[in-house]
């Protein structure tokens, strides 16, 4: 993977970036408020001399390791991570939204190489160095579709081109549990940065606080990754441009489908959309549910769909409810947004939020706002007063 | 009909019959064990589904009972259920609820389910395997269905419970059973079952030409060319209307075809193989019928052509020749037959044509006497008035003389003329050895001489014996021949050639021309009397020397083609 490789994912991330300013966060402990990281290890050193949000510690008493070795979870993650280290920002945004100055290029890239299948779970491996003063040296390999996570926590005896991961981001409830069971790793919960909603053409407003615990009930029962009732604010609402720029004019008079589409690829949707047809067909069935869910209850189904198909989908608008997930926080750009169907209403349904699984005795790293690493080249750093 | 296409006939029947019988047996008897065949493999399927199904539900109450006695005896599900004493409420841990949410999934998948489903005493789920979020929601007539469509089955004779349930993505077809357990006083029940789907029951057929297919109510019929061979009945569970918790109780089929294709394939080719061995069989009877029949016809047809020929004058008719003279079967012994017919109707002939000349001897006598006298009447007056004459007027002798000379010249020549014409109409037999090379070669000079522009050419074969003949007679029957032959020519070049040749008991003497020849019409009639097709001719020359040929005991044959010339080869028997 290379710099211009990272397209205009890449360059929307650095205008996110460009948009915002950072914020250092103090070792976040268990009074953290909702949606910032928390640290399970000690608090940082008392030697760091630069402060910074949202710093992850993970038991500093530990040996700290020249090498650190980040497995992203797909080429996207790893692009983002990439792009966070080696490039320079103008601004930041940490992990309780907060927005600071911006930050120079700490790391540059210089290895990037295909792993073979047979050497581990991993694809691919990207080398960084740090820029300018030496420091520790960050390894990114890129997880393979299809592969299991817990795999990249443990390396094989011998084996050469992959390690064992240090920090490892997920959202896999099996691996967090599988992490939480290895006294030598500490699983950190990352900022709520996704918003599960369901874009339907009709339906009718829930009462608030029906709304919210039906929301609860979804996180609670319905999804089975770390998830909450969604929350406001919600960006959209008092933001519609982004989302009518992306509107593509469908035809609101077209028939409909009884299907409830949503990401093949994402576990939570799918666990929502099913929950969505099992509610069509119960006696109390939600208000805010589309008319055509609700129409004969066998007709009702969820429809997993490939990118292709879901922007087909999307853009022909014809399907009774489409479940998306939507980032948390506004995007600079609208370009990485799903297009919703014209006239659609955004249902927030659920918030979900991956976590770090951390080898103790890795050095302090911060987390972003929109739950992307950053990793530093020097240890003067100190948890925020 | 003729002989030739009856034994066409009789030879296609005796062909045919036979071979038909023998193609429509062997061609039932095939169908028939085919068709048993077939039946046996059906049979033998049946049996081996209905055992199958049975060991497949058997299997399923058995999962179900032993994922009830797990459910009862795990402390979570306890907690998840009783611990607030409410059991359809979501108020229990979360810890044991989202276990409880996740188990049927787990259960379902390590006890080779499809279907499971745990509803509390109060119908609502608590569970379930196939549609994981359906959580909560109220379904008590599920279970009571499927127990209902069990017993039905059970007293129907059928296969199964086959269950129509929803799932996120659609509906799934199961087989399906219900089981039931207690915990702290209240019931729970559990629906599970295997998938049977299309796909999994188009597997169950063993053999390509067999299928097994699921009929649900209101399929349609199989595809043209399956042959439905069996049903088995399941008793089917769906939801029934638009509400939720529903079910309708009726019949689906398991369907086995058989598709027949191979079969009627095999059949359409032994009905090609067939075919073509009648066909074949046909031709090669037809041909060798024909074979025969022109074996044995056309001998007969060209003997019936030489007897019709045959008649009074013409009895020289020889049977016995070419390939019919060496045959030693049935057509052979005809020709012989009639050769002899012919030959002992030619010597009665020869007695008759003896008896009647001499009775036209007697009459020509007769008739010679007159004309004589005719004749000589004129003379006889002539030499009466001369000698008058000469005794009462001797001075005028010599001027009555001259006038009646002219009456005797008329007279004489007269005679002369009837002395001919009566030498041609019956000419006196004096037979004798005679020489034929001689006879030939005498009238060849002859005619050589009087035909400049005719080549006239004699091949005469050394040692030839001699002839009984009357030589005149022998002379009279190669000049008109030799003389035919020669007008023949009609004055252009040509040639004329006069031979002989020994043949058994004869010599053969043949004058042949390279003139216009003759028609078969011409030929009919070419022995008759008075027919002549040349200018000035009299039309008896050549029965003239057919009833002399006849005179000497001998034959009289004749080759000719219109263009081609003619032959006339005539043989006498020898001395």
């Amino acid at each position: 993977m290379r710099h211009d490789l990272a397209g205009a994912r890449a360059g929307a991330a650095l205008g996110v970036l460009a948009a915002l300013a950072a914020v250092l966060l103090a070792a976040c402990g268990p009074g953290t408020p909702a949606g910032a990281p928390g640290v399970a290890a000690a608090p940082a050193p008392a030697t760091t001399a630069v402060p910074e949000p949202c710093l992850v510690v993970a038991d500093p008493t530990a040996p700290r390791r020249d090498t650190i070795t980040v497995v992203a979870a797909g080429r996207e993650a790893a692009e983002r991570l990439l792009v966070r280290q080696t490039r320079e920002v103008p601004a930041r945004i940490d992990c309780e939204g907060r927005v600071g100055p911006g930050a120079p290029a700490a790391f540059r890239l210089v290895g990037d190489a295909p792993v073979p299948a047979s050497a581990g779970p991993t694809g691919r491996v990207l080398l960084l160095v740090p820029a300018a003063a030496p420091g520790p040296v960050v390894r990114i390999e890129v997880l393979r579709p299809g592969a299991d996570p817990r795999d990249a926590l443990d390396a094989a005896p011998g084996a050469l081109l992959h390690r064992a991961a240090d920090v490892l981001v997920t959202r896999d409830p099996a691996t967090l549990a599988y992490a939480r069971r290895r006294r030598e790793l500490v699983v950190v919960p990352l900022p709520w940065d996704r918003t599960y909603v369901l874009a339907a053409v009709g339906g009718a407003a829930e009462p608030p606080d029906r709304a919210a615990a039906l929301r609860r009930a979804l996180a609670r029962d319905a999804v089975r990754s770390a998830a909450r009732g969604a929350e406001p604010p919600f960006w959209w609402e008092g933001d519609a441009s982004c989302l009518a720029a992306a509107a593509p004019g469908g035809d609101l008079t077209a028939p409909r489908t009884h299907r409830i589409v949503y990401p093949a690829d994402d576990a939570t949707a799918g666990e929502l959309a099913e929950r969505i047809v099992a509610l069509a067909a119960s006696t109390d069935r939600p208000g805010w549910l589309p008319a055509p869910v609700g129409a004969p209850v066998p007709t009702a189904r969820a429809a997993p769909l490939d990118s292709t198909a879901l922007t087909r989908a999307l853009a022909a608008g014809n399907e009774a409810g489409y479940v998306l997930p939507l980032p948390r926080l506004r995007p600079a750009s609208c370009a990485a947004l799903p297009r919703l169907p014209a006239g659609a209403t955004l249902v927030p349904l659920v918030d979900t939020r991956a976590h770090a699984v951390v080898r103790r005795g890795v050095a302090p790293f911060a987390v972003d706002g929109d739950g992307t690493l950053r990793f530093f080249p020097d240890s003067s750093l100190s948890p925020r007063p | 009909m003729s002989f030739r296409t009856r034994l066409l006939l009789a030879f296609a029947l005796a062909a045919l019959v036979p071979l038909g019988v023998l193609a429509v047996g062997v061609r039932r008897e095939m169908a028939a064990r085919l068709g048993a065949q077939a039946d046996r493999r059906v049979a033998s399927l049946v049996g081996v589904l209905r055992a199958d199904l049975a060991t497949e539900s058997r299997s399923t109450r058995a999962r179900l009972h032993a994922l009830g006695q797990e459910l009862a005896a795990d402390n979570r599900f306890r907690l998840a259920v009783l611990e607030t004493g409410a059991s359809d409420t979501s108020d229990a841990g979360d810890a044991e609820r989202r276990w409880l949410l996740d188990w049927a999934g787990e259960a379902m998948r390590l006890g080779g389910l499809a279907v499971l489903q745990v509803q509390n005493d109060s119908g609502r789920i608590l569970s379930s395997g196939h549609f994981r979020n359906e959580y909560d929601r109220l379904a008590p007539a599920l279970p009571a269905a499927v127990a209902r469509a069990a017993r039905t089955a059970r007293t129907d004779s059928a296969v199964g419970v086959l269950l129509d349930v929803r799932t996120p993505q659609g509906a799934l077809l199961a087989l399906a059973d219900v089981d039931s357990f207690e915990v702290g006083g209240r019931r729970f029940t559990l629906v599970g079952g295997r998938a049977l789907d299309s796909a999994a029951v188009a597997r169950l057929a063993p053999a390509a030409e067999l299928a097994v297919r699921l009929q649900m109510p209101g399929d349609t019929a199989p595809r043209v060319g399956d042959a439905v061979v069996a049903r088995l009945p399941l008793a089917h569970v769906a939801p029934h209307g638009a509400a939720a918790d529903s079910f309708a109780l009726d019949t689906a089929q398991l369907v086995v075809t058989q598709d027949r294709s191979a079969l009627y394939a095999l059949r359409r080719g032994l009905d090609r193989w067939i075919a073509l061995a009648l066909g074949a069989t046909l031709l090669l009877a037809l041909g060798l019928g024909a074979w025969l029949a022109a074996r044995v016809s056309r001998p007969l047809a060209e003997l019936a052509a030489k007897t019709e020929r045959v008649d009074l004058d013409r009895l020289d008719q020889q049977f016995g020749t070419g390939a019919d003279a060496v045959r030693d079967d049935e057509i052979g012994a005809l020709a012989r037959l009639l050769d002899a017919m012919t030959a002992r109707l030619r010597a009665g002939a020869a007695r008759l044509r003896e008896a009647e000349r001499r009775t036209a001897v007697g009459d020509v006598a007769r008739q010679v006497n007159h004309d004589i006298k005719n004749g000589l009447a004129p003379i006889r007056h002539v030499l009466r008035h001369l000698t008058q004459v000469a005794e009462q007027e001797p001075e005028r002798l010599a001027a009555i003389w001259l006038e009646r000379r002219g009456t005797l010249e008329s007279s004489v020549a007269y005679l002369e003329d009837l002395a001919r014409n009566y030498a041609r109409l019956s000419p006196a037999l004096d037979r004798a050895a005679c020489d034929p090379n001689a006879a030939l070669a005498e009238v060849a000079r002859t005619v050589e001489g009087r035909h400049a522009d005719a080549a006239i050419e004699t091949r005469l074969a050394a040692g030839v014996p001699a002839v009984r003949a009357d030589p005149v007679v022998l002379r009279r029957i190669l000049e008109n021949l030799a003389g035919n032959a020669v007008d023949a020519l009609d004055g252009r070049p040509g040639r004329v050639t006069l031979a002989s040749e020994a043949v058994p008991d004869g010599v053969r003497l043949t004058v042949a021309d390279t003139g216009r020849g003759m028609t078969r019409a011409e030929l009919e009639r070419a022995f008759d009397d008075f027919y002549t097709t040349k200018d000035g001719g009299t039309g008896l020359g050549l029965s003239v020397v057919r009833r002399l040929v006849l005179d000497l005991g001998g034959t009289l044959r004749v080759e000719t083609a219109p263009g081609q010339g003619s032959r006339f080869i005539v043989e006498i028997p020898t001395a």
